[in-house]
């Protein structure tokens, strides 16, 4: 016992004069330059990074980074930035078709679950965009969006970008968002074990970029990524929904209820197996030693054929599509999608179909029911290229990109 | 006694710490790490946007793969605290047309050294690292030269390794290592004339010219074959027999005064160094080593085009005759066919030096309503090496001639005696080309003429 005390002392006076002697060293505040966070009117970008400060930082503390930096991203791709007008179109869309509607939803809901602060305690910290896809060599796949952490979400390919193509957007941009933000939300609160055993025995992890995303259907994931595991599968689900409309939606169940076949076809049979009503796609084409396609590797719904392989008809004259796997993929697929929707209600207050109605309602002209219309040609009709209530000489993207535009007016040469 | 030995190191614990601070030293620094990286990274973009014309960029891009080397132009200019980059390209990037970019925000930042980093896409200069491009589409749809996902795998970011000098920046790529040239450009340079100039130097050097370049260092010499897409394929000059043998591969970009490869050249224990610069009288390009380039050696690339194939006799490319630029001996004897009727009838006829099947080298006849393998008389050649001449005596006439002769009053038979008995040496007419070579008799200078490759 005093042998303790005495080290104790004797560590306590060493403490005394080690800190007497450096007592008089000076030092300053900092040894960093101070860095004002004031933005610069005399830059270039000043218009858009004073829209990203006002509408992000300031409101969610969410960090928009659209110059690309090597410490945010995976130095085995190769990428290449996004260009300064792509990223001020993705700016103002992120807003408008992901922030804005889940602020409308949360404002709207009634659910006690429903959190006021939803997208600043669970909207990312970082959005990082990149103008490529980050093209993974060896597989072939391209990743559209990353989430990592819970607070960071990365989109790729925003140099592609192009407001006259929806169906595009959706497929590029649209449906990473809700995919990445909702591997977010899973990251924050995890989904039942229930949902993982539903599929367990069919997820692909190895070669679901093999498949395409019809022929997933008929083993109950709603895309080729969905069965890659369960994760994707949850996020998917809820990710393809809020997007599509609603006979879209009934058409992927009804995809799910058919069989599937890649079968090898000459060039000179092409022709009529594009044309024979089983035709889906190319998957893959052979050429000759004169560079000439010579065989195409088609994918095509399962039906049945006579002895010549022409299809056969009902006695209403309809194909005998054949779904021989045994399992019920549109069945499964609700019954998965049900806990989906649970999940986001429960746990966030969030009704999935109002979330898909303001989706809509954003994306396409809709209808007083919010059902998107369609023109004379069968087209969902692009909301971003119609006229403004408020201002019929501009556009929605173009008011959409005046948030950021008009902040011009403030720049100094 | 033991426990004092406890104690003992215990009790000296505060003397080590006093004496920790006790000597005052003076800082190696004014400044604290951070502010000496502030104020390189400052310098830098200073630099960079003092050029008012901007900057020759020599673009090397993956030191391992088969990829082209690229020169660019770009300028900078201040906006707030980084600035925006504007670049120009005359090349397959930019569909084989000159074309300036739109500005771009570029960024100077601080890393472990001065980063210069395109941070913001450029449509000229982040095709060099875009996984999506393939390059120019082969004769099949699936026929590119780059894979997806790797496309010319360029460098966006760079480290600044040395601005020492206000009038070169060298740069590092920060993921491919591989090293940037930036040469400030002269404030009277019009960009597009200066793409002009650089693709009419690539295409006296490469594509107009049928030969190699030579490399020479000391007694050593090397040939530098296909340089069009700026990569040289390198045969050692000695034993190479134009079938590009042991060829190896040196990546390299011509500017605006010179050639730089991609690192110093060092093939077979033969060092030349990397900057070739032309010299005044721009014949070659000239290396602090001693090295030069040039067109090569005329004697050797006639001679090898010149021989015909032993297996069929035939030679692939020949040689023709030019009338201008002919010695005062030679043009007499022209000009006396011209007046002759014969000229009268073929004013465009030409002398040809080709290979013949079953016959072997001739000097035929060509041009309307000539074809050279019906007139034409044999020639017996006889190669000097150490003397670098070609002698001739004319063989066997082909039996057409004999009519020829005589319509031309025989004066064709006087233009052919140039070639009877006559030794002849060999010199380079252009610069950095063999398209077209001048033969000199080693009796009377006026008896030459040039002859151009077919």
């Amino acid at each position: 016992m005093k042998k303790n005390i005495i080290y104790a002392l004797l560590l306590a006076t060493s403490s005394f004069f080690t800190l007497a002697s450096c007592s008089d060293d000076e030092f300053g505040d900092t040894i960093f330059p101070e860095v004002s966070d004031k933005l610069d009117p005399s830059s270039a970008t000043f218009p858009l990074d004073t829209f990203l400060v006002e509408n992000y930082l300031n409101p969610y503390n969410m960090k928009f980074s659209y110059r690309l930096e090597d410490t945010e991203i995976d130095m085995n791709y190769n990428l290449v930035p996004a260009s300064y007008e792509k990223a001020l179109d993705m700016a103002v869309l992120t807003k408008y078709l992901w922030y804005d509607v889940y602020e409308t939803i949360i404002a709207n809901s009634t659910s006690e679950a429903a959190d006021k602060f939803f997208m600043k305690r669970y909207g990312p910290k970082m959005i990082m965009l990149v103008g490529s896809p980050a093209i993974n060599e060896a597989s072939g796949t391209e990743d559209r969006g990353l989430a990592e952490g819970g607070v960071k979400i990365t989109l790729y390919a925003v140099n592609e970008l192009d407001e006259n193509n929806m169906a595009e957007l959706n497929d590029l941009f649209f449906r990473t968002m809700h995919h990445e933000f909702n591997h977010i939300l899973n990251q924050n609160i995890a989904f039942s074990d229930e949902f993982k055993d539903i599929s367990s025995g069919s997820y692909d992890p190895m070669n679901w970029q093999t498949k395409e995303d019809i022929a997933a259907r008929t083993s109950g994931f709603i895309t080729a990524y969905a069965s890659k595991d369960y994760n994707e599968d949850f996020v998917e689900l809820i990710a393809n929904y809020v997007i599509v409309t609603a006979d879209q939606w009934e058409q992927y169940l009804v995809d799910a209820t058919r069989g599937y076949e890649e079968v090898d076809v000459d060039r000179a049979d092409i022709y009529e197996a594009r044309n024979d009503g089983t035709y889906i796609k190319d998957v893959d084409v052979t050429y000759d030693a004169n560079g000439n396609a010579s065989v195409y590797k088609i994918l095509r719904y399962t039906v049945s054929r006579d002895e010549n392989g022409t299809p056969i008809l009902d006695e209403e004259g309809n194909l005998i599509y054949i779904d021989s796997d045994a399992i019920d993929g549109r069945a499964i697929i609700e019954q998965k999608f049900e806990m989906c929707r649970s999940y986001m209600l429960d746990y966030f207050g969030i009704d999935v179909d109002e979330l898909r109605r303001e989706v809509l309602s954003r994306m396409y002209v809709t209808d007083a029911a919010g059902e998107p219309v369609q023109d004379e040609g069968g087209n969902y009709q692009n909301r971003l290229l119609m006229p403004t209530v408020s201002d019929p000489s501009q556009t929605v993207i173009d008011s959409l990109r005046y948030q950021v535009k008009r902040f011009e007016s403030m720049q100094v040469d | 006694m033991k426990k004092l030995l406890y104690l003992l190191p215990m009790a000296a614990l505060p003397l080590m710490f006093m004496q920790s601070c006790s000597p005052e030293q003076d800082d190696l620094f004014n400044d604290s790490a951070i502010e000496r990286l502030e104020a390189d990274a400052q310098s830098v973009l200073d630099l960079l946007c003092s050029s008012e014309n901007g900057w020759e960029m020599l673009y090397f891009l993956n030191e391992e793969e088969d990829i082209p080397c690229y020169t660019l132009l770009v300028k900078f200019e201040k906006s707030g605290g980084d600035g925006v980059a504007q670049f120009a390209s005359y090349s397959d990037i930019t569909s084989n047309q000159y074309r300036i970019s739109e500005k771009s925000p570029f960024t100077v930042k601080i890393d472990n050294s001065t980063v210069l980093s395109f941070d913001s896409y450029n449509s000229i200069f982040h095709v060099f690292s875009d996984p999506d491009y393939l390059g120019e589409k082969g004769p099949t749809d699936t026929d590119y030269p780059y894979d997806s996902g790797r496309g010319m795998m360029g460098d966006y970011e760079f480290n600044v390794v040395d601005h020492s000098s206000s009038d070169v920046v060298m740069l590092k790529g920060k993921k491919r290592g591989t090293y940037t040239v930036l040469r400030r450009l002269d404030a009277d340079v019009d960009w597009q004339q200066y793409f002009t100039d650089l693709n009419a130097t690539k295409n006296s050097m490469f594509t107009a010219n049928p030969a190699p370049l030579r490399l020479v260092v000391g007694e050593r010499y090397f040939h530098l074959y296909n340089g069009g897409g700026s990569i040289f394929e390198v045969v050692d000059g000695a034993t190479d027999d134009g079938a590009l043998t042991a060829a190896q591969d040196w990546k390299f970009v011509l500017f605006s005064d010179g050639l730089r490869f991609i690192t110093g050249f060092d093939q077979d224990g033969v060092n030349a160094g990397q900057d070739f610069y032309y010299n005044a009288d721009r014949t070659r390009l000239e290396s602090s080593t001693g090295a030069y380039i040039d067109a090569g050696d005329p004697y050797w690339f006639f001679k090898t085009v010149n021989t015909a194939d032993a297996s069929t006799g035939n030679t692939v490319h020949n040689w023709v005759v030019e009338y201008d630029g002919m010695g005062a001996t030679a043009k007499q004897l022209f000009d006396a066919v011209y007046a002759s009727s014969f000229g009268q009838s073929y004013p465009n006829f030409q002398l040809i030096f080709a290979g013949l099947n079953g016959v072997g080298d001739i000097l035929g006849l060509t041009g309307s309503n000539l074809v050279f393998s019906r007139y034409y008389n044999s020639l017996v050649k006889t190669a000097d090496d150490n003397a670098r001449t070609i002698s001739y005596t004319l063989g066997e006439t082909q039996s057409n001639m004999e009519a020829i002769y005589t319509v031309s009053n025989n004066t064709m038979r006087d233009v052919y005696s140039l070639f009877d008995g006559k030794t002849y040496r060999f010199e380079t007419v252009q610069a950095f080309s063999m398209q077209r070579l001048r033969m000199v008799s080693v009796d009377d200078d006026e008896l030459s003429f040039n002859v151009s490759y077919k």
